[in-house]
């Protein structure tokens, strides 16, 4: 392999990306504690330091006032409780999140306490992922739909690389059955791509074989070069966890969930839908 | 910090998330431990955003932080083994299809030196101009280019020594 072949692998490396797993709105909360915290750390130091100085000073004589002021407290006013400024993006992705608030309720009825915040721009321009978190029978659940322009999708696998030649399939434990990876084509001349993720186990990590089937990927490739992506997996982000209570008994926050919280005709549904385009 | 920068910071947040994690993953090759980078760096630039935020991109100072995280956690040998021990968490399944280049690749990066690493991953996965790259490792535009030219001559004898490993098991099937 030589340099240039090197380079353009690296620039359209294809990771298979969880979900995000954290909250930044929940970091930037914690972010703000800390600071507060330090400023008021620091506040009383100086307040200690002002009394010690005005003590010597008094005791010295008294040769003047002391000039050490002191913020008792925390300074500068308080974080917007609202924090919701929405990112700068064009119309498109306005109308896709307005029509993806719409249709979510639709297509998953169960779902209660739903999320959707934005559309993101996780990798640069072509590229924008919401995240949907909700609550269903199951427990938390959340999925990422990603939109893809013609642009953005050109540091992608190819379709025809997608699923590999067969030679070497990745098997599930106990079963030796090979993991889906099925290509649809569709009338209109595109094709649907359903692919089972699968989890390992550290020491299944260097072998073809996973423990077992926790999760479905929908991806549809449209014939304008386009792409739209949606997941079902059985993790539960720790926020998420938090946020509906999802506790093992000891405690501590269960991670994942018994399956996925959408169905592969879900999934379907939602990346066919026309509206989700960036064309 | 006032209203607005708090809630500039959380729009920048929102918005880099997830290309951060990207650039930490491609970094440490750990999902988790990407996620654990980013919270750390994104905890650490708030303390400084106002000052940053008003001298223009924050983008090129967030991927600095970063790289800083993760090069000090490349110096904690004992905390790497702490989360190397044990039961493993599960992970989604990366290995869909173990020939691909983009496979191949991310198993080499994991044996290029780490600020070797560093250099070709935001050189060449992240697609930023030399001196952008400069200015995050904090050094001299040669040394970027010295750097990132060492680090792909170690990925690809990475890549060619796993691809001849790969080729006799295929050959077997």
């Amino acid at each position: 392999m030589d340099d240039k072949q090197l380079m353009n692998g690296l620039h359209g490396l294809a990771l298979a990306e969880p979900p995000l797993g954290f909250d930044p709105d929940e970091v930037a909360t914690t972010a703000d504690k800390k600071v507060r915290n330090r400023r008021a750390t620091i506040g009383v130091g100086l307040a200690t330091l002002a009394v010690l100085g005005s003590a010597v000073t008094f005791l010295g004589g008294g040769t003047g006032p002391s000039t050490v002021e002191v913020a008792a407290g925390p300074s500068g006013a308080p974080p917007s409780k609202e924090g919701k400024a929405q990112p700068p993006i064009d119309p498109k992705v306005t109308a896709m999140l307005r029509h993806l608030r719409k249709v979510v309720p639709a297509i998953v009825p169960e779902a209660k306490d739903i999320t959707i915040p934005d559309f993101l721009e996780p990798s640069g321009p072509g590229v924008v992922t919401a995240t949907v978190e909700f609550r269903d029978r199951v427990g938390p659940a959340t999925f990422n739909l990603t939109v893809t322009s013609a642009e953005g999708s050109v540091g992608m696998k190819s379709l025809d690389k997608v699923c590999g030649d067969g030679t070497n399939p990745v098997t599930v434990k106990g079963t030796g059955r090979p993991l889906r990876c099925e290509k649809i084509a569709q009338p209109d001349g595109s094709t649907l791509l359903v692919q089972e993720i699968g989890v390992q186990s550290k020491a299944q990590m260097s072998t073809n074989e996973v423990e077992r089937v926790a999760g479905i990927h929908a991806t549809h490739y449209r014939a304008d070069g386009t792409t739209v992506n949606a997941g079902s997996e059985e993790s539960v982000p720790e926020y998420l966890a938090d946020r509906f209570g999802y506790k093992n008994p000891d405690g501590t926050f269960k991670t994942s969930r018994p399956s996925g919280p959408l169905t592969e005709q879900q999934l379907i549904t939602l990346v066919t839908d026309p509206a989700f385009t960036l064309k | 910090m006032r209203t607005g920068d708090d809630a500039s910071f959380r729009e920048f947040a929102r918005g880099k998330a997830l290309s951060q994690r990207r650039t930490a993953y491609l970094l440490c090759g750990d999902w988790h431990l990407a996620e654990d980078l980013v919270q750390t760096a994104l905890i650490k630039l708030y303390r400084v955003w106002p000052k940053v935020s008003r001298k223009g991109p924050v983008d090129n100072y967030m991927r600095q932080v970063l790289l800083r995280c993760w090069l000090d956690e490349q110096r904690r040998p004992w905390r790497r083994k702490e989360s190397r021990d044990g039961v493993v968490p599960e992970q989604p399944g990366t290995h869909i299809d173990p020939m691909g280049i983009s496979d191949l690749l991310l198993l080499a990066l994991a044996e290029v030196p780490p600020k070797q690493r560093a250099a070709v991953v935001l050189r060449y996965c992240a697609d930023l101009p030399v001196a952008e790259v400069a200015t995050a490792l904090r050094c001299s535009e040669g040394t970027v280019k010295s750097q990132a030219a060492r680090g792909l001559e170690v990925l690809r004898a990475a890549v060619t020594r796993r691809e001849a490993e790969l080729l006799p098991a295929e050959r077997s099937r």
